[in-house]
């Protein structure tokens, strides 16, 4: 049988791809796992390239070293800084369970390893956060 | 009294909808069975698959609740009030809960489902130590429902991809002492439509209502497939 002139083809185009892995993502730890790697991933790129352009302007602007890392210190800075922490957490700690998967471990525990690298993760966020929360409020 | 809310398709007017059916379900009844109580007494025209009705030819493959899991497997005391059963998603739907499955087989029958040895087959029966069949035994069990392919995003994408089920049966042939192909067949899983495009979602193990998990086999392919590449660099020279 051929597939034409079977109109509906469900779970075919991009719309119907992030809706259904979505919805997937809020039940199955393995989707939920992928779909925040994916996220985090193109925040990641995002930052980068916003992080190159401002330097750079800074740059072509004559703004020195110092005065660029005083305008970062300012706390709603910290603060995105404290995000941008927490995304390379999750996407890093994903990429090790991965790493792990593909060398033969675990991977009959993968929801366990994910959720205890998150535990691990969220712990060292935490931790960064208290460090530089008197500088966020400090700096208000 | 549960609801369900089944997906209904015809050629003939091409609409998809769900239409809500109420019905008493007495514990120990399956999706199945209510599926087959809808099309016995309340609606002739609903279409689905099934033949064995104890989770061995895997046609009675749908999405339930959002899993694809077999109705004649499924009791509906293990599901919510509101039941929805929807066809296997990523195939063409043809009516109502039935869809086409050319796709499922075609990627299946491109990794030649089959044993092949090159040289002479012993005379007799063919013997496999119990540690050498033991490896076979989790492959071996898949029913080829579709419920792990229908389930995996990166096909609902890309048609291209072998997917999980295909790829499993590879692992199982690689993995068997009788079989004298394994080179062929990394070639055939080691590119970007074979075991590199899985992104190692657990969508295909999560659905598998044998409880097989294909994403163990394609990282044994994954590792097999590398060491054959690093023998292939050393042969070369």
């Amino acid at each position: 049988m051929t597939l034409e002139g079977i109109p509906t083809r469900k779970g075919g185009g991009f719309g119907e791809y992030v809706r259904r892995t979505a919805k997937a993502s809020l039940r199955e730890t393995g989707t939920f796992a992928y779909v925040m790697h994916r996220i985090t991933g193109i925040l990641l790129t995002l930052y980068l390239f916003i992080h190159i352009g401002a330097m750079s302007l800074a740059r072509i602007q004559g703004q020195s070293f110092e005065e660029l890392m005083a305008t970062f210190r300012q706390p709603m800075f910290l603060l995105i800084d404290w995000f941008i922490f927490l995304g390379v957490l999750i996407h890093g700690l994903n990429g090790i369970r991965l790493i792990l998967f593909d060398l033969g471990i675990g991977i009959r525990r993968q929801a366990t390893i994910f959720w205890g690298l998150m535990a691990l993760g969220g712990l060292v966020a935490l931790t960064g956060l208290v460090i530089i929360l008197p500088e966020i409020i400090g700096g208000v | 009294m549960t609801i369900f809310g089944v997906f209904r398709y015809a050629p003939e007017d091409g609409k998809a909808r769900f239409v809500d059916y109420q019905l008493d379900v007495p514990r120990g009844t399956t999706v199945l069975d209510c599926l087959l109580k809808i099309k016995h007494e309340m609606d002739g025209s609903l279409s689905f698959r099934y033949s064995c009705r104890s989770a061995i030819c895997g046609s009675c493959a749908m999405t339930i609740d959002g899993t694809n899991r077999l109705a004649c497997k499924t009791q509906v005391s293990t599901l919510g009030r509101v039941v929805k059963v929807e066809p296997l998603t990523g195939y063409p739907v043809i009516k109502d809960l039935i869809v086409d499955m050319d796709l499922f087989w075609r990627q299946y029958t491109s990794i030649k489902p089959y044993l092949i040895y090159r040289s002479s087959p012993p005379e007799g029966e063919w013997t496999q130590s119990p540690e050498e069949r033991r490896i076979l035994e989790e492959p071996s069990t898949c029913i080829m429902c579709g419920a792990c392919s229908s389930s995996c995003p990166v096909i609902w994408t890309d048609e291209r991809y072998l997917g999980p089920a295909a790829l499993l049966k590879v692992w199982r042939f690689v993995a068997d002492s009788r079989d004298e192909a394994e080179e062929e067949r990394l070639g055939m899983i080691n590119n970007e439509f074979g075991v590199w495009r899985c992104h190692t979602i657990f969508r295909c193990v999560d659905s598998c209502p044998k409880e097989i998990n294909p994403t163990e086999a394609i990282e044994h392919l994954r590792r097999a497939a590398v060491r054959h590449s690093i023998r292939g660099l050393f042969r070369r020279k």
